[in-house]
């Protein structure tokens, strides 16, 4: 093959014009977590595929694929093989369309950077494996968006939100359990039904007021991120059902707030260990304005205490009329994961706010943001829409990913989330690494 | 001349010294209201004469006026 790598399997020296290949095909299967697909691979082509869930941790050995012909990657429903090219022509013929979607060659990917002044070969990636799935994310987008990874056609909410099962939360083993997570918001309904029995940790940073929510918005988030696994009456709707409540009052029964009490707040959270800050609110951005500086030094210093800071990027879009405005306030701090907001089509809410300036303010992560359903006070339940919501979201499976890896840091913990998104065929601007999903 | 709300953030070195850098900025004109140990950070009220002063002071990384800050509720459109 005239497009195969160069001697001794290293890429060329320079980023090419046309595409190059490896030599080895990836096959779409028509759905991920497809367990069938090895066997059929086996059965119709003669290939033994390992499954990347065999790899510990899931660092697959992409150089050897431990001895096999391929590796089956289930969340990406993407088989990598090292058939023989004059093989994948065959490979199509006994493989229904029943059993692919598509067989692709794999290519060479490079990092985009400034021309090189030599001609020095390049080295290989030492560990490819660990950027391989990756470059296969992004090329099942590329070739299925936008319909592979859309939600349902018709929402069947019955047993539990959009939110939690496009953000497979309900295949999740893992319940955030013995993870304390803060939500800084209006409060928390204390008396609510479905938190009965549920050890809660409240305070409130506003003056004249209890920790009662009196608005509701704190409310809906905590029981986003924090609400049962079986409430009273279904759908399910809370992400880290087991994870420890604190709730921290820093926007008043108005709905307003100010910087000193979210900063009080912080403080407080991480002085009784919460591994995790989730905050629904924030303040307007003009385009080119510079984060706070007051935030950000906070922000690192949580990270640097083992805690991760999770805000919503802000409703400050109009897309419907054309208007989009940046990341809000404090969301727009680099330590800081801004959350966007989708529907349950996957497609960008009309009010989430886009990464638009260099320094920061660029959106990390997306969450369900539109139609969703959670509690709000006195003891009832309601729909909101907002990044707000979607924060909640991102907040409760990083609870899940810190129950995961007990010794990880909150950097790590980010890296997680951002590395396990599910890219969508949307602006990277708007999307950030992708929809957050939870994990298994 | 107005009063207001500030942030201030201080650097490394003073956050091991959060308590004399207080004092220091009560002296110079700035009604602390908390400390907060955790993230190095002052919270407090200043004449808009006196940020001259504080912002000189040794340990002092970033003053700002406290913003408001509300829930990012679907009611909340742009301007």
């Amino acid at each position: 093959m005239a497009n195969e790598s160069g001697p001794g399997g290293a890429p060329p020296a320079r980023a090419p014009q046309q595409a190059e290949f490896t030599g080895r095909y990836l096959l779409l299967g028509r759905q991920a977590n497809d367990t069938g697909l090895p066997k059929t691979l086996r059965d119709k082509a003669g290939l033994t595929v390992a499954s990347s869930s065999d790899f510990p941790r899931g660092a697959v050995d992409m150089a050897r694929f431990g001895g096999a012909d391929g590796v089956y990657f289930e969340k990406l429903g993407v088989a990598v093989t090292s058939s023989a090219p004059d093989q994948g022509a065959p490979l199509m013929g006994p493989m229904s369309a029943g059993d692919l979607l598509t067989v692709e060659r794999e290519r060479i990917v490079y990092v985009f950077q400034a021309p090189r002044r030599d001609n020095a070969p390049m080295a290989m990636p030492a560990r490819l494996g660990e950027f391989a799935p990756q470059g296969i994310d992004n090329l099942v987008c590329s070739l299925a968006a936008p319909s592979l990874f859309q939600g349902p056609a018709e929402v069947d909410e019955s047993a539990r939100t959009w939110g939690l099962a496009s953000s497979r939360v309900i295949e999740s083993s893992w319940t955030g359990r013995g993870v304390r997570v803060a939500v800084l918001d209006t409060g928390f309904d204390l008396n609510h039904p479905d938190f009965a029995g549920r050890s809660v940790v409240s305070h409130s940073f506003i003056d004249g007021e209890t920790a009662q929510d009196a608005h509701s918005h704190g409310t809906h988030c905590i029981g986003t991120a924090l609400g049962p696994a079986r409430p009273p009456a279904p759908p399910r709707y809370g992400v880290a059902f087991a994870a420890d409540i604190y709730a921290g009052k820093v926007l008043g029964n108005s709905g307003r707030g100010s910087d000193g009490a979210v900063l009080a707040a912080i403080n407080w959270a991480m002085t009784n260990g919460c591994r995790v800050i989730s905050m629904s609110l924030g303040s307007a951005t003009q385009r080119g304005q510079r984060y706070s500086q007051v935030f950000e030094t906070a922000a690192q210093r949580a990270m640097a205490g083992n805690t991760i800071i999770i805000a919503a990027a802000g409703n400050e879009s109009d897309r419907n009329k054309d208007i989009i405005n940046p990341v809000g306030h404090p969301a727009n701090c680099p330590s800081i994961m801004a959350v966007g907001a989708v529907d349950a089509d996957m497609k960008i809410a009309y009010f989430s706010t886009r990464g638009m300036d260099p320094d920061g303010g660029g959106v990390d992560i997306l969450g369900p943001g539109v139609n969703v359903y959670s509690t709000v006070p006195p003891g009832a339940h309601g729909r909101k829409n907002g990044t707000s919501m979607a924060t909640p979201h991102v907040a409760g499976i990083a609870a899940l990913y810190a129950e995961a890896n007990p010794n990880a840091t909150a950097r790590e913990i980010w890296q997680l989330l951002v590395t396990n998104a599910r890219r969508l065929a949307l602006d990277p601007a708007d999307m950030g690494a992708g929809f957050v999903q939870a994990p298994r | 001349m107005g009063s207001r709300n500030y942030t201030i953030t201080v650097d490394d070195h003073a956050r091991g010294r959060l308590a004399d850098l207080g004092e220091q900025l009560r002296q110079a004109g700035f009604e602390v209201a908390q400390q907060l140990d955790a993230i190095g950070v002052i919270l407090g009220r200043a004449e808009d004469a006196d940020l001259p002063r504080i912002r000189g002071l040794q340990g002092v990384a970033a003053i700002e006026e406290d913003r408001t800050i509300e829930p990012w509720s679907p009611d909340h459109k742009p301007k």
